[in-house]
């Protein structure tokens, strides 16, 4: 698989793991590879990709940049080049299936509090660069497995939320984002949220049992936004939600957001292609993939994770982080990673 | 742990007042009951840009320790001012006169301290010359000092060390007494250099008086008797009167009329100055090397020094003048109520900036033995009981009001194997690991068969609790417990009692820190305890007991979030993340980042330290041709700065 060391790409591997498959996590060179995998050091080109893909059965596509405001060129190039690669050293390795990590985002949106399915698609509403992207990725899989005798399906995820959060990801940073909202807003319109976790599993279970070329929902609980925050704040033990924002305070609010994170050199929490997505309701169905035994769990266990990981991160200020009053069942809600044992340091002593 | 030793008859303190140095010396030391012990002396005198031990009272030291057939060695204490100046032994001694004497810098040969674990020395190096002396004889000069009130003896003790960050200067004087106490003390008041702050600008009155006796701490009470200070008003004497005290008897033999004709800093100039020194000792010590003239091997780049000599030197020039020593205090006061209100600022939102604190154990050993640690879990359960049946809420806490003190438990359970848990967090560091720890000593006093600790005393320091006290003056958290640890197959605590408050922010302080066995997947952690610590004075005037409903709204939020973050901190710990608050000080005159503030300020100006160059030079040379006549020509001579013989 590549992307293991992603939000997503970590849990496929658990998962895959966990159902029995030997796995093998394709890394970049100067990364970390996953503990307790087998790992290759790659580029995603097919003269690199080809020699270890070799006496492979299936190989799971996650590496990908999810990102806002970013290089459209660059997104293309990891999301097209990149799956172009994957795809003919598949075919050129005999590698039976890919399944593809795209994004729900592919099935388009409403403006109704209305899910969706996986016949639907984008409309003429406005799309970040990284929406197109992922279409135009699905599109180039999908054909050039037809092309190339490799079946492909093709797992869409809606809003990932959990840990490990090394990297703030759009996904978690909705949640950041309300923590670090002094005025506790909350924007019109709503998305699905599903676990990390469970988008793993769904993983493993479209490496089984997903029909060649077709596209699955993996999507959890859809919220509006006011319920999503509404939860954080209940979890988190802060106020609100409050006032709703609309698409144009929105946007002056990440042209704001995204001035502070150059004058302080860190990241915007919001960008102003997010700013033009609000309002629209990001809905979705999974019967699809439900009909193949999967379940999320639901989606306030998915945010007290996600919090849970969030506060074991430096992405919230000290300040902020002890200003939550966070309920028992965030701190129960995930296993620690135990540090490696510390070295016998005696204390001073007479 | 080292024991002060005291004459049986008590020792006597000489004063000797208006006979020329050699003579006064001779008489003061005479009276102190003479040179003291066998073997090589060890001198160490004060040596500064502004106050020096006088020439003819060195030679009239050295000379009585030679008649008495004793080899002898002379350190020089060069206060941190000086040296931040760029001032050196050699080029200090040349000025003071004393270039035909050999003084060593004593941070030439810097060595373990071998201090006991309780001590702030503990882990650090001093001069290995005075550690290793035979005999020590302490030589100070008389100065005013505008933070201090007055700078004699028990200062120069300073000297020895470098400068220990995030310790304060009485502790570090107080832990040299203990450590490595003179055995003679003899204040040089033969002139007294006075005014705002004699001890950076030097502005000598004759006073021909020589002290001389065992004991500092006493000799800098007679000391600033004489200047007519008060002794507790230098944080160095106060510290040491503190923590060591003086001995249970003894006899001033002279005239301890205060001096006639002497400047002293002005009250409001002392208080500002101080407070300064208190709330932001970085600035204060920037400051002070900016009130002292640069030394000849002074950076001549340093734009930071040259800014604020623009600004002090004139405020300093003429102290007669009301409104310039007005001015001055502004200065001072101002800086001192920005670093407080700086202070509060990263107490509430930025504790990642703050100061981390190092502080000696804060009490005697001796006076503690294994009984009372045993005894401890006995004092203290009643309370941790009550606490334990208290009804608590969902986020696991639950407390009550006893005679004014809080008496709590909280709770939380987290997702850990009991044994991993307890491999990787060491409840006997359990305090150390709480929110808000700014620093402490932990000393283990016994162990068990497999070296864990049992028997603990600890000293602790915290921010402000709740942290919004800061706001309104209130002070960190400073007490010191004694603790046992009890160890058994499903359960390990810490219990610890309060014994005392060096800043008295606490009455009461006593409970249990505990780790326990839930099932096989899960560890239950649990703090109870009894707590009453002191409020500031404006909440004691506000007398939140009168509305019971906010009173208990505030402590329970303050509650929940002080163990939030301690459990938070624990499993932090657990899965080998940094958590803790605070930073190492930086040894330097004003860290890096003040530095970068006062430069940008200076650029900002058009170079206002560019100004006329009042450091005494006639010209300020071009950088690059000042250092390169420190070094070589363009004949490859290299050339180096003469005078003296110090190393």
């Amino acid at each position: 698989m590549t992307g293991a060391n992603g939000l997503v790409g970590s849990h496929v591997c658990t998962a895959l793991v966990a159902a029995g498959h030997d796995v093998t996590a394709l890394v970049r060179a100067g990364s970390t590879p996953p503990p307790g995998v087998a790992s290759a050091r790659v580029q995603l080109t097919s003269e690199s990709l080809a020699p270890v893909l070799a006496d492979v059965g299936a190989l799971v596509h996650c590496a990908a940049v999810y990102a806002y405001d970013t290089d459209p060129d660059l997104l293309a190039h990891v999301a097209l080049d990149g799956t172009r690669a994957v795809m003919d050293a598949a075919a050129l390795a005999g590698v039976r299936r890919v399944v593809l990590t795209s994004s729900s985002v592919t099935c388009g949106s409403s403006s109704t509090p209305e899910p969706v399915d996986e016949d639907h698609h984008p409309g003429p509403e406005p799309a970040p660069a990284y929406f197109d992207v992922k279409v135009r990725q699905e599109e180039l899989a999908l054909r050039l497995g037809a092309e190339l005798g490799v079946q492909v399906v093709v797992a869409c995820p809606s809003v990932v939320l959990g840990g490990p959060v090394h990297r703030l990801g759009p996904s978690n940073a909705l949640l950041a984002r309300y923590l670090l909202d002094p005025t506790r807003s909350t924007y019109p319109g709503g998305c699905d949220v599903v676990a990390a976790e469970d988008v793993g599993t769904a993983h493993a279970v479209l490496l089984e049992r997903g029909e060649p070329g077709r596209r699955y929902l993996v999507s959890g609980t859809s919220l509006t936004w006011r319920e999503l925050h509404g939860l954080v704040a209940e979890l988190a033990g802060v106020p609100g939600p409050g006032a709703e924002v609309g698409p144009q305070l929105s946007a002056a609010v990440a042209t704001a957001a995204g001035w502070w994170a150059r004058v302080s050199g860190t990241g915007s929490l919001l960008s102003a292609e997010e700013a033009r997505t609000v309002g629209r309701f990001y809905w979705y169905r999974h019967d699809r993939l439900g009909a193949l035994g999967w379940s999320p769990r639901p989606a306030r266990e998915t945010v007290a994770v996600a919090l849970s990981w969030l506060l074991a991160t430096d992405h919230l200020p000290r300040w902020v982080r002890e200003s939550l009053r966070p309920l028992p069942e965030v701190h129960e809600a995930r296993p620690l990673r135990p540090g490696p044992p510390p070295r016998a340091a005696r204390a001073t002593e007479r | 742990m080292l024991a002060r030793r005291v004459p049986a008859a008590g020792p006597v303190v000489g004063v000797v007042r208006d006979l020329p140095a050699h003579a006064g010396l001779d008489r003061a030391v005479a009276l102190a009951g003479g040179l003291p012990g066998r073997g090589r002396v060890v001198v160490l005198v004060a040596l500064g840009s502004a106050v020096h031990v006088s020439p003819d009272l060195l030679h009239a030291l050295l000379e009585r320790v030679r008649r008495a057939r004793r080899a002898c060695t002379v350190l020089a204490s060069v206060p941190t001012a000086d040296r931040d100046a760029g001032w050196t032994v050699p080029d200090l001694a040349l000025a003071a006169g004393l270039g035909d004497e050999v003084l060593l810098d004593p941070w030439q040969d810097l060595a373990d301290a071998d201090a006991p674990a309780s001590s702030l020395l503990h882990g650090r190096t001093l001069s290995a010359t005075w550690r290793r002396a035979p005999t020590r004889v302490l030589v100070g000069a008389a100065a005013t000092d505008a933070a201090q009130g007055h700078a004699l003896t028990l200062p120069v003790l300073l000297g020895l060390l470098r400068p220990v960050p995030g310790a304060a200067a009485g502790d570090l004087a107080a832990d040299l007494l203990r450590l490595v106490p003179p055995r003679l003390v003899v204040l040089d008041a033969t002139w007294t250099s006075h005014g705002s702050s004699g001890s950076t600008r030097a502005d000598p009155l004759p006073t021909a008086t020589v002290v001389a006796g065992r004991d500092p701490v006493v000799v800098d009470l007679v000391g600033a008797t004489l200047l007519g200070l008060d002794p507790a008003a230098s944080t160095v004497t106060a510290g040491c009167l503190r923590a060591v005290g003086t001995p249970p008897r003894y006899t001033v033999d002279g005239d301890l009329r205060p001096f006639t004709g002497l400047r002293r800093p002005p009250e409001p100039l002392l208080r500002a100055a101080g407070g300064l020194a208190a709330s932001a000792p970085a600035l204060a010590r920037l400051l002070a090397a900016a009130a002292t003239p640069p030394g000849p091997d002074a950076d001549p780049d340093d734009r930071v020094l040259r800014a604020l000599r623009t600004v002090l030197t004139p405020l300093l020039a003429d102290e007669a003048d009301p409104v310039r020593t007005g001015l001055l205090t502004s200065v001072h006061g101002l800086a001192g109520a920005a670093a407080t209100a700086l202070t509060a600022w990263r107490t509430t939102v930025d504790k990642d900036s703050l100061a981390r604190a190092d502080v000696p154990l804060g009490l005697d050993e001796d006076d503690y033995d294994p009984a009372d640690h045993e005894a401890v879990e006995t004092e203290v359960r009643p309370w941790v009981e009550l606490a334990r049946a208290l009804p608590t809420g969902d986020d696991g806490l639950g407390w009550r009001r006893v005679d004014g003190a809080v008496v709590f438990e909280v709770t939380r359970t987290v997702r850990a194997p009991y044994e991993q848990w307890v491999e990787r967090v060491d409840v006997s560091e359990g305090i150390s690991l709480m929110a808000d720890y700014l620093g402490g000593r932990r000393v283990v006093r016994s162990r068990d068969e497999q070296g864990r600790p049992v028997h603990q005393a600890e000293r602790n320091v915290y921010l402000p609790q709740p942290n919004y006290l800061a706001l309104s003056g209130g002070v960190g958290v400073d007490v010191v417990k004694l603790q046992v640890v009890r160890r058994g197959p499903d359960a390990v605590a810490l219990w610890w009692r309060t014994v005392a408050s060096p800043n008295g922010s606490a009455d009461l302080d006593d409970g249990v820190l505990e780790f326990s066995r839930v099932g096989p997947d899960r560890t239950r952690l649990s703090v109870a305890g009894r707590q009453r610590f002191t409020v500031p004075l404006l909440w004691q005037v506000i007398d939140l007991s009168r509305y019971p409903e906010l009173h208990d709204a505030l402590t329970t939020d303050a509650y929940r979030q002080f163990f939030t973050t301690t459990f938070d901190n624990l499993v932090a710990r657990y899965e080998g993340r940094p958590f803790a608050i605070g930073r190492e000080s930086a040894d330097e005159p004003a860290g890096a980042g003040l530095s970068r503030l006062v430069d940008l300020a200076v650029s900002w100006l058009g170079g206002a330290g560019g100004g006329p160059d009042r450091s005494g030079d006639d010209e300020p040379a071009p950088p690059a041709a000042r250092r390169a006549a420190a070094e070589t020509d363009e004949l490859g001579f290299r050339h180096f700065r003469g005078g003296g013989r110090g190393r």
